[in-house]
Order: C-alpha cells, then sequence, then structure tokens
C-alpha cells in the first residue's frame, strides 16, 4: 500500500493534470510560487481534491493556515493524518 | 477633434432579478430594495442556501419566442424593449445595416446540464435540446426578431463581455459597417457557473456587499440588458428621442492572472484612462462612476486602487449596484451601462446597497444610500476573469450640441 | 470595411492543421455503436501542445492556440510589443468546452464537493484569449468571439479595425476549435456528422462525392496583423472580411441570395471577378451543402471564366472556424502567388495569384467572404 505522501503526490498530479511524474514530486518541495509553480485557483483544486480523496476538509478554521497546509507534500500529508486521526 | 460618428443610445431593454422594465429596476435603487433571494431554479445542496439574483417569473412565458434556452428567452425580451423605446419598430429603415452584437457566457448551460445529467445518470442520450446550448443563439434570435442582417456576432469575455459589447457597437457604427447596432449582454444561472464560482470560494453567504469592512464575496445573478446604439446623425435624422450620449470607451487586458485581477488595479486604470481620452474628457468631469464592485477580497480594493490613481483626491460619487440584482456575468456590463444611463436621466446616484461600513483598507467613500445629484457625465466599469477590463463614459444628450 | 484601400496588413500567419485522414474513435455506447470519424490531431499534433517547460495543464484549445501564435511569430520579423499595444482577438465556437464538461461531470458523479474550481475558469470562453495574453505579455484590448461559423470572421474584423484607427500597433487574430466527444455527440445526434471513414471529398465529382453530412475537425490559426501600409512587405494585405447570419432558424439556402452575397462582398470590396487569381471555398463534402457551392462557383466562374477554385476541407475536417485554417492557406497563396499545393483545385488554372476571395456557407446559414491581396 502506497505511503499517503505517495498518494497524495499522484492525486496532485492527476487532478491538476501535471506534466510531471508523482515520483518527480520531492516531499519537501514548495507547491506553489516556486518549484511547482501553482497559484490560488491550485489551492482550491486541492482542497477540492482533498476532500474528494482524502475525505478531509479545509475549513474556515483552518483559513489561517492555509499557506502552511498547502506548502509541501509533507504538510499536506501531515494535515490529512491530523484530521483523519481525529475522526471518530 | 476626430470626425468620427458620434454613438447615441437610443433605447434600452432590461431584466433582472429586480424585475422586467427599467421602471422596476429604477423603483428598486429608489427604494433600496435587493433582488436577491433563494435559489428556486434548480437544487443545490451546497449552493442552495446562497443567495442569488434571480429573475422572477418564466423568461419562457413571456419572451414570445417559440423555444430556446432561458438565455435566449431573457435576451429577447430586452431586446424587444429597446427596439420599442427606441421608435423604430415599424419604422423603415435598412434593416441590412443594422447589427446584433450580445455579449454571453452560459447561453444554453443548463441544456447542457440536463443532457449529462441524463446521459450519466440514465445511460441516454436525449438531443431535445443539444442545438440550443450554444451562447451565439441569443444574437441570432433578436436578430431574426427584427431582420437585422448586418453584422452580428457574441462577444465572449466572461464579466467584462457587456461593456465590450457596447463598445464593438461603438466600432460598428464608427467604421460605417452598422447604422443600428443592438449592442448588449445576457446571462442565465445554472450548475456550473454557481458551482464553479463558489468551487473557488468566491460566493458570499449572505449577499454581496460591495467595497464593505465585512464583505465575503459576489452573489450570482442573471438577467439582460440591451441598448440600441445609432450615430447622431441617424438618430437625429429619423427623429429619435437620444438617451445618451456613449461618449467614449477603454478595454485592456491585465495579463496577470486567469481569474484574479491585477491588485494595483493597473490594467482598470488604464481601461478608464482611455475611455477618458476617448471622451476627450479629464477626469474632473466625471460626476459619477458605476463601479464594477462585486463584494469579493479581490475584486474591490484593486477597483479602488485603480480609481484613486485615476481621480487622486478628487474622487466622483462612486456606487456599485450590484446586490441589487448580483454579478449578473455578461449582462453585467450592459445592465449597469442602463442604470448608469438611469442615473443620469433621473438626475441621481443609484446607492452602493449592502454597504454598511467601508472597508478600512479601501479608499473609497461610495455613496450608501439614494440620493438626488446634478450629473452631467458619468463612468460604468466591469472587470472579467482573465484581467479583461472595459471602462465607458455616458453624458447627458445636450453635451452633443455643447461640444459640436 | 471600407471600400478604397486595405483593412490591415498581414505580417504573420501559421496553421495548427489535424491529421490528413480522419481518426477513427469508439462511439459512446449510449449514443451509437461503432466509431466515428474525425480529423483530429496526430500524435505530432498531439506532442506538440505539451512544451517540455511547462508542468501546469493547459486545456487543449488554448494549448493550440499558443502553438499557432509562436509558429506564427517564429516566421514575424517585427514581432508584436508585450503591453499595451498588442491586441489579441480570438474566434471560437468550442473554447475549452471539454474543461467545462471535465467540470460538469465531476459535479454529476462526486456531488457538489467533486466541483473542481480550475476547470471552471478554464470553461469561462476567454480563457484561451486570456492565455495567449498572459503567455506572450499582451495587454491591449482582449476579445473572444463565439459566434459559431462567424467566430473567425468577426476576430479578423475586429482585430483589423483597432489596427486602423490606432487602436493597436498590433492584432494578433487567432481562429481556433478543439474538438470534444460531446461535439462529436452533438453532430451525430442531429445528423450532421457522417459515420464514414473515407475523407472529405468536397465538390468533387462522381461516387465520392455522394453522401450526407461531413467530418468534424479541430485546429488552429494566428496571424499578425498591422495597419495598413505599416509593414514594407506584408505577408498579404486584407482588404475585406464580411460575415452575416440567416434571419431564420434552418433557412432554406437559395444559389441566388448566395451569389448575391459574394458579389455585394465583391462590390464592397471594390474588387471586379476577373481581378482575382482563386476563390477557395469552404465546402464541406456534404451533398446538399456541396449542391449549393457547386451552383454558386458555377455562377461566379460565368463572371469570370479564368477563376480558379479550391476547396481545402479535406485537409481540416468541418468546424466553426475552419475558415481560419483556410484563411491561412489564402495568405500563403498570395505570399507565393501560386496555389499551396495540399489545396485542391477542382477548376481553373491559376496563373499569378495576386487577390483571393475566400467564401464560406455553413448549413445553418452563416456565410462570410474575405479577401487577400498581395
Amino acid at each position: 500500500m502506497a505511503s499517503l505522501e505517495q498518494q497524495i503526490k499522484e492525486k496532485l498530479v492527476s487532478s491538476l493534470g501535471l506534466k510531471i511524474a508523482p515520483e518527480a514530486i520531492d516531499d519537501n518541495m514548495p507547491l506553489f510560487v516556486d518549484g511547482l509553480g501553482l497559484d490560488s485557483v491550485d489551492a482550491l483544486e486541492i482542497a477540492a481534491m482533498l476532500s474528494v480523496h482524502f475525505n478531509v476538509e479545509l475549513t474556515e478554521q483552518d483559513s489561517g493556515r492555509h499557506r502552511e497546509i498547502l506548502a509541501s507534500v509533507h504538510s499536506l500529508a501531515d494535515f490529512v493524518r491530523e484530521r483523519q486521526a481525529a475522526k471518530p | 477633434m476626430s470626425s468620427r460618428p458620434r454613438v447615441v443610445v437610443t433605447g434600452m431593454g432590461i431584466v433582472s432579478a429586480v424585475g422586467w422594465t427599467l421602471d422596476d429596476t429604477w423603483q428598486a435603487m429608489v427604494q433600496g430594495r435587493s433582488g436577491l433571494g433563494t435559489l428556486t431554479l434548480f437544487e443545490s445542496q451546497r449552493c442552495g442556501k446562497l443567495p442569488v439574483g434571480e429573475v422572477a417569473g418564466d423568461p419562457a412565458l413571456r419572451s414570445g419566442l417559440d423555444g430556446g434556452s432561458r438565455s435566449d428567452h431573457l435576451a429577447v425580451w430586452a431586446a424587444k424593449q429597446a427596439f420599442a423605446d427606441c421608435g423604430l419598430d415599424g419604422s423603415d429603415f435598412a434593416r441590412e445595416r443594422g447589427s446584433v452584437v450580445l455579449g454571453a457566457l452560459t447561453g444554453g448551460m443548463l441544456f447542457t446540464e440536463e443532457f449529462f445529467l441524463r446521459l450519466l445518470r440514465e445511460d441516454r442520450a436525449d438531443a431535445s435540446h443539444l442545438a440550443e446550448r450554444a451562447c451565439c443563439n441569443a444574437a441570432d434570435r433578436v436578430a431574426e426578431i427584427f431582420g437585422l442582417g448586418g453584422f452580428r456576432t457574441t462577444l465572449s469575455n466572461a464579466c467584462a463581455s457587456g461593456g465590450a459589447a457596447l463598445s464593438l457597437g461603438c466600432d460598428l457604427i464608427e467604421a460605417g459597417e452598422a447604422d443600428v447596432v443592438l449592442a448588449g449582454g445576457v446571462d442565465s444561472l445554472g450548475r456550473i457557473v454557481l458551482n464553479g464560482f463558489n468551487s473557488l470560494m468566491l460566493v458570499s453567504p449572505d449577499g454581496c456587499r460591495p467595497f464593505d469592512a465585512g464583505r465575503k464575496g459576489m452573489s450570482v445573478g442573471e438577467g439582460a440588458g440591451v441598448l440600441v446604439l445609432e450615430s447622431e446623425a441617424h438618430a437625429r435624422a429619423r427623429g429619435a428621442r437620444v438617451r445618451a450620449w456613449l461618449a467614449g470607451r477603454g478595454n485592456t487586458c491585465d495579463a496577470h492572472h486567469v481569474s484574479a485581477p491585477e491588485p494595483e488595479g493597473r490594467g482598470l486604470y488604464e481601461a478608464m484612462r482611455l475611455a477618458l481620452a476617448d471622451a476627450d474628457l479629464a477626469a474632473a468631469a466625471i460626476d459619477y462612476i458605476n463601479a464594477h464592485g462585486t463584494g469579493t477580497m479581490d475584486n474591490d480594493p484593486a477597483e479602488a486602487k485603480a480609481l484613486r490613481a485615476l481621480f487622486g483626491d478628487a474622487l466622483p460619487a462612486v456606487s456599485s449596484t450590484k446586490r441589487f440584482f448580483g454579478h449578473t456575468l455578461a449582462a453585467a456590463g450592459a445592465i449597469e451601462a442602463i442604470v448608469t444611463v438611469l442615473a443620469l436621466e433621473r438626475q441621481a446616484i443609484p446607492p452602493n446597497l449592502g454597504l454598511r461600513s467601508v472597508d478600512a483598507k479601501i479608499p473609497l467613500a461610495p455613496v450608501a444610500e439614494y440620493r438626488p445629484a446634478k450629473l452631467a457625465v458619468a463612468m460604468s466599469t466591469s472587470l472579467g476573469f482573465g484581467g479583461n477590463n472595459s471602462a465607458l463614459v455616458l453624458r447627458r444628450p445636450e453635451a452633443l450640441g455643447e461640444s459640436a | 470595411m471600407t471600400a478604397k484601400g486595405y483593412a490591415a496588413d498581414i505580417v504573420a500567419a501559421s496553421a495548427l492543421r489535424p491529421g490528413s485522414t480522419p481518426l477513427l474513435r469508439p462511439a459512446p455506447a449510449a449514443v451509437a455503436q461503432g466509431e466515428w470519424p474525425a480529423y483530429r490531431l496526430d500524435a505530432a499534433g498531439e506532442r506538440s501542445l505539451s512544451p517540455p517547460d511547462r508542468i501546469k495543464r493547459l486545456g487543449r484549445g488554448q494549448a493550440m492556440a499558443i502553438v499557432a501564435v509562436k509558429r506564427a511569430l517564429d516566421g514575424c520579423t517585427a514581432s508584436p510589443a508585450r503591453g499595451s499595444s498588442t491586441a489579441v482577438s480570438v474566434g471560437t465556437a468550442w473554447a475549452e468546452e471539454g474543461d467545462e464538461i471535465t467540470f460538469l461531470e465531476n459535479l454529476i458523479k462526486l456531488g457538489e464537493k467533486g466541483a473542481k474550481p480550475a476547470f471552471f475558469v478554464n470553461s469561462v470562453k476567454n480563457a484561451l484569449a486570456s492565455q495567449l495574453a498572459l503567455t506572450f505579455g499582451y495587454q491591449g484590448e482582449n476579445q473572444t468571439f463565439a459566434h459559431d461559423a462567424l467566430s473567425f470572421e468577426s476576430a479578423l474584423w475586429q482585430g483589423a479595425h483597432l489596427v486602423r484607427v490606432g487602436r493597436a500597433a498590433h492584432a494578433v487574430v487567432c481562429g481556433v476549435d478543439a474538438l470534444i466527444e460531446l461535439h462529436e455527440m452533438q453532430g451525430h445526434l442531429l445528423g450532421f456528422f457522417a459515420t464514414r471513414p473515407a475523407p472529405l471529398a468536397p465538390l468533387a465529382a462522381g461516387p465520392a462525392s455522394v453522401g450526407q453530412g461531413t467530418i468534424p475537425g479541430e485546429g488552429a490559426a494566428a496571424f499578425v496583423l498591422t495597419p495598413p501600409g505599416a509593414t514594407a512587405a506584408p505577408l498579404a494585405r486584407l482588404v475585406s472580411v464580411r460575415g452575416r447570419g440567416p434571419l431564420q432558424r434552418a433557412p432554406a439556402l437559395a444559389v441566388r441570395d448566395e451569389l448575391a452575397f459574394v458579389e455585394q462582398g465583391l462590390r464592397e470590396a471594390s474588387v471586379e471577378p476577373d481581378e482575382l487569381g482563386l476563390l477557395l471555398v469552404g465546402a464541406n463534402g456534404d451533398s446538399a451543402l456541396d449542391a449549393v457551392y457547386a451552383e454558386v462557383v458555377q455562377g461566379l466562374r460565368a463572371r469570370a471564366p479564368g477563376l480558379a477554385v479550391g476547396v481545402y476541407r479535406h485537409l481540416t475536417g468541418d468546424f466553426p472556424t475552419a475558415s481560419a485554417l483556410g484563411f491561412e492557406l489564402a495568405v500563403r497563396a498570395v505570399a507565393s502567388r501560386t496555389v499551396p499545393s495540399e489545396v485542391r483545385r477542382v477548376a481553373g488554372s491559376p496563373a499569378n495569384i495576386e487577390r483571393v476571395l475566400l467564401y464560406h456557407l455553413a448549413s445553418a446559414g452563416y456565410h462570410s467572404t474575405a479577401i487577400v491581396s498581395a
């Protein structure tokens, strides 16, 4: 079973239609501005992807932390783990 | 200045969430009555509670059009009003020199949605309305009804389409390509467009509040606005009543981002500057601006910066009227141009409905209440996805005599 | 377009055409059995849409428009400047409908939480023109025309108008349509498209011409316009472009009216039929439409017996902005003074070609003329 990081990379590539192999995305590579060069609309796509494929929501309460959560595959994986652990 | 023909507005027709006529629209402004309400056109789990500018009453029952999309019905209704208003009805003008230019985004989007709902859920392909999906159908229907055989097109510049259509109407008249242009815009609500804006987190749960400190986004609306444009000479020759002088326009593109406006409003500034230059007027001549003012976090400050840059401390009265009918997308530029002409005619500023206190970071003081005012020159602005900016300068008709 | 003088100089032109023979794809089971032919971009064409330096996805229509504009700029000696002096006019009936349908399908299959925001942004029709502005830095007027078979002609008219009145120093004009399954479904369900996999044979005599329906295609063409006289040796000059729509739904097409339409276009441009070297028509192999084209061509040749006539939709398939690809062939014809070899000549022997008339008629009744000269 692929690690959560690997799954996230695959879903990033497929939902955003990126022309890059999932393996080519380093866990700590910046996703926005530098690195992959994603933008604000892509951030919303990622939020939708998290909801559909990992069943976690980026809520209003998280809005102060959006940048941190979405910064890299590593931070996304941490967020997903945190949210999934909190579920009953 | 140049010897190009001056373009005047001789007729107008409108429909939106605040009503089916020009008078209904203005009455809503006078009374400060928003047309935003609950979505009834279709079901939506996520968007069902968002206030929308839905037209009340069935456009299909009022257009007199046999078949067609919701957008077609709205456009035909507005065009019929405008045509009757300008007095060309039953008149003998060269219809092959009559043009139709409409801005449109959604067209028959509801039909596309229904087609795929059936296809994906029932495994059935129902062709019954496929031919009515195209966004160019509205302009075609309008042209057919009035027998207008001249230049015809549909502009799809996102939310700046309406303004661009009016600008193109001026181009056609100035180039001698048309004598009469029915120019405007139309759009209707749909699942794609409502969920689309909502997925971008741009839609307010309590209705748009342009420039307000507590604004939470836009409200999606629908409607149609059609204006009849002619050269001044053509209008005078047939004794037409002139409603306004479309004295200048400017169009630019930010080339900054696919959906967000350039934060300093540079593209809009340039569009307004071009419109003023086109009208041969200084910024100080503007008495009122009908702003785009969608109520989103990004649009309002960018627009305010552009206004400040152009007008400095001498800002004219400003209001955004979007809380009345919502953001009517491709119709917005035309609907709001009509509101601006009404303001010039009735000598009053329509209020920036929904404003409680201006965002401290927004250097504007929009007019919050309906206010009689001496207005001679006004400007209407529209911004759209893809960084399109459109600005129009409108003047009262007596200015034509003064600056002959 | 005034009769005297030229509307604009054309200083660059390019085309991205589909593969030369129709490719088959399985029809969606809910609609039909078997396979559907269409003129689709071939492997090389598809590869060109994905430049190696770009990670983020582009819609197919956007990518096609960018490729076409890049190719046009490659051949351009005086490139349009970044900034507000370069306008962009795009004619596209289909825009990025593929992304819109992806958005809709996700909504339906996954519920509203499946709404994909990037796909909605792209489904707004001016996504192609705004991507051109972003890619090349053009901040002048940016217009998208989406009016079926008049889309490219509207964009061309407006681009020429802008440079002529001095609102732009350059106008980048593009006609583009990217084919998606929805268009094929619509065309087949409404009876416009044929299922025979053979290439189109517009205005062909004999058995090859017998057939109802046409075959859809896709492609893009881009042009750079400057004010008339601004460029010393343009590729070609735009004399006029004139697109008109029908006055009723599903009109009966009348040869007499079509001839009158073409002749009026020539008259308004002050061009005599015998000044034309080539007539290029958008006949699309549909027998009913071909019959009208054939009679119009005959009528024009009666007025100018030496007129050479060519067809080109066997190269492109049928789609609303295919006339843009025809326009590129016309530009090349006057630039080289000969008929491009891929154009299929159906009448006449072309001499030194100085002027080309393009004539297009769609089954829905939209029609247009465009005239280019050396």
